[in-house]
């Protein structure tokens, strides 16, 4: 007969051997050949969209560049979210020296975003971290701008002074943010950051400056990251046919596993005229895309448009 | 009060305001629930009621009675539309905002506010969340629908849209959520422009009426009888990469 102690010690092993045997299921730890296969890794275009258009016509694809060389393969990041609480927003609407009334949720509602508001501008602090510096600028024609290289010079000083600069700023442009019947309101900067030596599409910090060299907006979105996994690369010409896909197929994409997005589709030619590897940020990871850009000729209306499509480079087959 | 505003339409008499949400019937999942959440949202701001929500909207909503629609019943007797979905390319450069498998409308069949055609119309805002309607080629034509509806709001090129970005757009115009209460133009550029690697190489347009509506109209504060003319102004906003 089993003595009453040793039944409960039996019955207790064998709740701890199940209890490890459930967890291991339910939560395996990834091996070395799952995370170079990647299977841990979310498709890079996950959650979004492209909406694309009905009917548009095919796209003829001209390749103006010489294909890059690029390594077999890449590492690809996790993003660290920050805890972002009431406390941290305060910190951090301190830290910017923003002087403003926090917005106060309605019943029942559930909090999006931390946003400060004073008399002139809005900071928003999301929840992942970035933020947002606003002014909802009057439309009004300036009576003068600063030159680009003013509002670079400008943007930086301003972003110097409120601690938002970041030394990893490795790459500048200027464009126009705001613009009413084609006449500029206020120049956008973008300070481009660089990881692992490719460029991060949708990171690093972007001010616009309107006249008189008033800062118009700030969003900025620099995660912390850390080296995930090993990713194997797509050459250069699959991505490539998979662009072709979607710029000849008359229907538009679809909403699941996006392996491509465009900036625009109704048009008729492209010339592409540079390829680059860069990461993209997405879904709490930055992965690796090639991004095409180039020159948009449309023939119904004789007009050329600078085209950007994005490729996911991560080979999933392998 | 719908068959006061109906039999008299030069009565502007508003106890209420009114939104409509569509979304294309090719869609579904994760889109109708943001746009149920959009509506949800307005739906629940003093003042608003929703009139339809569907996910199987038909062009013929946003028509002219003249062109074989009934907008007088639907996206021109409320304030607020939205339609997501398809654009359709016409030929020519000129793009259609488009309804799934149920088809699409030109610029030609829409004339949305009280100058309309028919001195009939309710509509201050149309939110066309469709690629390219508004492209250089295709805003033109898009201009003339503007007969008292304040704004157009679209997408020069090739939208890339998030599931949650239609219930971001109806907190920033609301201020719920801890967003605040911002102007209608500024909620939806801050939406869907932003350096988040999805809305990158987004450029939002808005065709508007004039500088006034575009600069002051808020979801709660907003002129219903704004002076129509035939100057339009067109406000772009990109970042660029």
């Amino acid at each position: 007969m089993v003595k009453p102690k040793s039944l409960a010690i039996l019955i207790l092993s064998a709740i701890v051997i199940a209890s490890i045997f459930a967890l291991s299921i339910l939560s395996p730890t990834p091996t070395e050949k799952e995370k170079s296969l990647d299977i841990s890794l979310p498709p890079v275009f996950e959650g979004i969209y492209q909406l694309g258009i009905v009917n548009a016509s095919p796209v003829t694809v001209v390749v103006d560049y010489s294909l890059p060389e690029v390594p077999i393969e890449v590492t690809a990041y996790r993003v660290l979210k920050p805890r972002v609480d009431d406390v941290y927003a305060a910190n951090m609407a301190q830290q910017l020296g923003f002087d403003g009334e926090l917005v106060t949720l309605n019943p029942g509602e559930t909090r999006e975003v931390y946003t400060y508001i004073n008399e002139t501008h809005r900071l928003e602090i999301r929840l992942d971290g970035s933020i947002l510096f606003a002014k909802d600028t009057s439309l009004q024609l300036p009576r003068s701008l600063p030159s680009e290289q003013d509002c670079i010079t400008i943007a930086k000083r301003w972003l110097t002074a409120h601690n938002m600069y970041s030394e990893n700023v490795a790459k500048v442009e200027t464009e126009p943010y705001l613009m009413m019947d084609g006449n500029p309101i206020a120049i956008g900067v973008t300070f481009k950051v660089v990881i692992g030596g490719y460029e991060a599409h949708g990171l690093g910090i972007f001010v616009a400056v309107g006249e008189s060299g008033e800062i118009v907006i700030v969003s900025r979105s620099l995660p912390q990251f850390e080296a995930y996994s090993s990713v194997k690369l797509k050459t250069v010409d699959a991505a490539l046919g998979i662009l072709k896909h979607y710029l000849t197929s008359p229907s538009p994409p679809p909403a699941e596993n996006l392996e491509c997005i465009i900036n625009m589709r109704s048009f008729t030619r492209l010339t592409v005229q540079k390829i680059t590897l860069q990461y993209f940020n997405n879904a709490g990871y930055l992965q690796p895309v090639y991004v095409f850009e180039g020159e948009a000729y449309d023939q119904y209306t004789s007009s050329v448009e600078s085209f950007v499509g994005l490729v996911d480079a991560v080979n999933r087959t392998v | 009060m719908i068959l006061t505003a109906l039999s008299t339409p030069s009565i502007y008499l508003v106890y209420a305001w009114y939104e409509g949400v569509g979304l294309a019937n090719d869609f579904g999942g994760v889109w109708w629930t943001d746009a149920q959440g959009f509506a949800n949202i307005i739906d629940n701001y003093p003042n608003w009621n929703i009139y339809f929500l569907s996910n199987s909207p038909y062009p013929t909503w946003w028509k002219e009675e003249s062109y074989g629609g009934m907008d007088n019943y639907m996206a021109d007797y409320i304030q607020l539309s939205l339609i997501l979905g398809h654009s359709a390319d016409l030929g020519g450069g000129l793009i259609g905002v488009g309804f799934g498998t149920l088809g699409y409308t030109s610029p030609n069949a829409v004339r949305l506010g009280y100058m309309s055609p028919d001195n009939y119309g309710y509509a201050i805002w149309w939110f066309i969340i469709e690629c390219s309607v508004f492209k250089d080629s295709s805003y033109p034509s898009w201009l003339y629908t503007l007969t008292g509806v304040h704004m157009l709001l679209g997408f020069k090129n090739d939208a890339v849209i998030l599931s949650t970005d239609l219930r971001e757009l109806a907190n920033r115009l609301t201020g719920s959520g801890g967003y605040s209460n911002e102007t209608v133009q500024y909620a939806f550029f801050h939406t869907y422009v932003d350096l988040d690697g999805t809305h990158n190489n987004n450029i939002a347009r808005i065709l508007a009426e004039n500088t006034d509506v575009a600069n002051n109209d808020k979801i709660d504060s907003f002129n219903s009888l704004t002076p129509v003319d035939a100057t339009k102004i067109i406000i772009t906003c990109s970042i660029g990469g």
